[in-house]
């Protein structure tokens, strides 16, 4: 069971910097919402070859993944509280 | 109304070991149990954290 | 005599009934009578027309630094907070080793975002290493309450040096942590925090991040001890994981007794189901026993961006983001000009959008490169266009070029922003109104006047709460919540706290750049509207005529029962 993305939004972050929100659909029509931050969301972008967050829908949720994986050795930005 | 089936990571754990113990029986465990915790995806460096949540089921169906 | 009287007020005295018209007499620090008609006083203010209530409590605060060097907390005094709750998200000055220090300045910072320069000037460690010792030398030197957490990840590092970022606890590092709270509660701490999403400069996990279930579980069993509680970070931007930590908090809760609370909840319209999600946990909590608040703050979310970098909120104009996705300065500053049309039409599109990107009507110039344009911080790009005479493409990429790309740029209200929503969230009875993070963030954006807002947009604006119904969620609820003796309700014999406003022009003014703290650069603050007087323990620390009172410092460590 893969899941997809059906929706990526621009949305406030709560330090005050843009985030986007993507919605994940899975296979039992289940959803779940995760943030990217910005670095992440730009890293994914950058890997999938892809210039608009429009065009994250459809992809497959592993579209993120290598973004997110890379990040987490390097510069990863977490979320402030 | 209870949260989507979660457990905590014990000592040594990580993906594969936590889908072996929590997931015997599901193909491809630790890739799904991925697909259910990308919070966990950019922890290639420090991998699991004791006080992570992971999830061992997709969102439900609504 | 009395010290002071509040004559002919319409007093709202925090516990939700409807207020009632009469004075309100203080002796000692202490309220001596409300309503009727109050004897003499050596001081008297007319609050005719005016509403008193109790002084406002903010619960979520990072005021640890800024206090060190500013008493006043400025300016949440002016604003009607009497009573801060700092140390939130397992981070407080104490107790910490004299070699984690600079570890731990670099963590605050960074989380917290707050400058070097003032830290470093304002946080002189005078009180050594022991949370008694902190709140001693705070005590003071304070013109309004503190309600201190003592953080999970100092509790940590104190007890496991460096490894307290590279693994759990075991069974003798679990029981010296707990030993070390009791000794941090038993001095004065509410409760402990902890966080579940902070890194640090190195884009390390926070140390309460390296705690296993059975050291939360073994220190909230302490905070049972104590009646005292817990504040957690959650994964606040994913709603299942917020869940999970619901689920989990009330777990604690009801097995330690324990009052727990969680911070900050948002609302977004994307995911409008979320925040219903998350409140039908709470309520399933409540159900079953477990005291779980999940807090919510009032003001909208404002994102600050520049044209110079790349920034999601140029993802929806390609023109824009190719220009901004150039590495070189001078390559980028001619693309610009070179592309000029298309940027200026691509804008002017985006800002007849209603609801989208930079949308008209909440992009804001925030902060200019030259002194010359220093009289459009804070405008409207639309306004400037039209005193311009100028489209608002034309407004944005003149401007642009005129400052090298430099400028920085608010879009208002992208988050958290429907009223009518946010506004039922706020009233819900196990809401927690606060997440306003005062003293943190100081150079992205305000977190003052949070309280103003409350009554401004949800009372006057949606009429979502009732006046009295706001003035309960953040004076006798946050008092109750947190166990704060003697607070939050104006009654005979309880601590004079108190704030006259006025109920027609309470706001929370508009975001100015202030550069008052130590060391170079601007900090974001709202200056207070509609208020009038705030009182705290008795003395008059700030009122519209006077300012604030040079002297004032009759702030106290504010207990538990």
């Amino acid at each position: 069971m893969s899941a997809i993305i059906t929706r990526a939004t621009v949305v406030g972050g709560h330090d005050g910097r843009a985030e986007i929100e993507v919605e994940l659909t899975y296979a039992n029509g289940g959803t779940s919402t995760i943030s990217l931050d910005e670095d992440a969301c730009l890293a994914s972008l950058d890997t999938a070859g892809i210039n608009s967050i429009d065009d994250l829908v459809g992809q497959p949720w592993s579209t993120v993944l290598p973004a997110l994986e890379l990040l987490g050795d390097t510069h990863a930005r977490s979320r402030h509280s | 109304m209870t949260a989507r089936q979660f457990v905590f990571p014990q000592a040594g754990d990580d993906l594969a070991t936590l889908a072996a113990r929590e997931l015997p029986d599901l193909a491809d465990a630790a890739q799904q149990l991925l697909s259910w915790n990308l919070h966990l995806a950019a922890r290639r460096s420090t991998g699991l954290l004791p006080s992570d949540v992971v999830f061992t089921e997709p969102p439900p169906a609504r | 005599m009395l010290d002071l009287v509040i004559r002919n007020g319409f007093i709202v005295d925090g516990s939700g009934l409807p207020g009632r018209n009469g004075d309100v007499s203080i002796k000692g620090g202490k309220v001596v009578s409300v309503g009727g008609r109050a004897g003499e006083a050596q001081r008297v203010i007319d609050a005719t027309g005016r509403v008193v209530a109790p002084g406002f409590i903010d619960p979520h605060t990072h005021y640890d630094a800024q206090l060190c060097f500013d008493p006043y907390a400025f300016p949440a005094i002016e604003h009607g907070v009497t009573t801060v709750v700092p140390g939130n998200c397992s981070l407080s000055l104490a107790p910490l080793r004299i070699d984690q220090r600079d570890s731990f300045s670099r963590m605050f910072r960074l989380i917290e975002e707050m400058p070097e320069a003032a830290f470093d000037a304002g946080v002189d460690w005078r009180w050594g290493e022991g949370f008694g010792g902190w709140l001693d030398a705070l005590e003071q030197n304070i013109a309004l309450n503190v309600a201190p957490l003592v953080g999970h990840s100092v509790l940590r590092m104190y007890v496991m040096g460096p490894e307290a970022q590279s693994r759990a606890a075991d069974a003798a590092e679990i029981r010296a942590m707990a030993d070390l709270l009791r000794v941090c509660l038993d001095a004065g701490a509410v409760g402990l925090s902890t966080s579940f999403v902070d890194i640090d400069e190195h884009y390390r996990p926070v140390p309460s991040r390296w705690a296993a279930p059975a050291e939360l579980d073994a220190l909230s069993a302490v905070l049972g001890e104590r009646d005292a509680v817990l504040q957690i970070v959650h994964e606040f931007y994913d709603t299942e994981l917020t869940i999970a930590r619901i689920e989990h908090l009330a777990e604690l809760s009801l097995r330690h007794g324990i009052t727990t609370t969680l911070s900050p909840l948002f609302h977004t319209n994307g995911n409008n189901t979320g925040v219903q999600r998350v409140m039908a946990a709470v309520e399933a909590a409540r159900a079953r026993g477990a005291a779980v608040w999940p807090q919510v703050q009032t003001r909208p979310i404002d994102i600050s961006f520049t044209l110079e970098q790349r920034s999601l909120m140029l993802l929806t104009m390609p023109a824009w983001w190719k220009v901004a996705s150039i590495r070189d300065h001078a390559e980028k500053l001619a693309a610009v000009a070179a592309g000029r049309d298309a940027l200026v039409a691509e804008m002017n599109a985006m800002s007849r959008r209603p609801n989208g990107g930079l949308g008209a009507g909440g992009f804001v110039v925030r902060e200019v490169v030259h002194a010359r344009n220093n009289d459009l911080i804070g405008r409207n790009i639309d306004d400037i266009a039209r005193e311009r005479g100028t489209s608002h493409g034309d407004t944005v990429v003149d401007l642009a070029l005129d400052e090298d790309l430099g400028t920085w740029f608010i879009r208002a209200s992208i988050g958290h922003d429907n009223s009518p929503v946010v506004g039922d969230l706020l009233a819900h009875p196990f809401v927690h109104v606060g997440a306003s993070d005062g003293g943190a963030h100081v150079g992205s954006f305000s977190t003052f006047g949070d309280t103003g807002y409350l009554f401004s947009e949800f009372v006057r604006g949606t009429k979502s709460l009732s006046l009295e119904a706001a003035v309960k969620k953040i004076t006798l609820d946050p008092a109750s919540i947190w166990g704060l003796k003697g607070r939050g309700l104006l009654a005979a014999g309880n601590a004079a706290d108190v704030v006259v406003f006025d109920a027609d022009h309470i706001g929370r003014g508009p975001e100015i750049a202030s550069n008052d703290f130590p060391g170079e650069g601007v900090r974001w603050i709202r200056r207070q509207e509609g208020v009038d007087s705030v009182v705290v323990n008795g003395e008059v620390t700030w009122s519209a005529d006077a300012g604030y009172a040079p002297e004032a410092r009759a702030g106290v460590i504010a207990t538990r029962d």
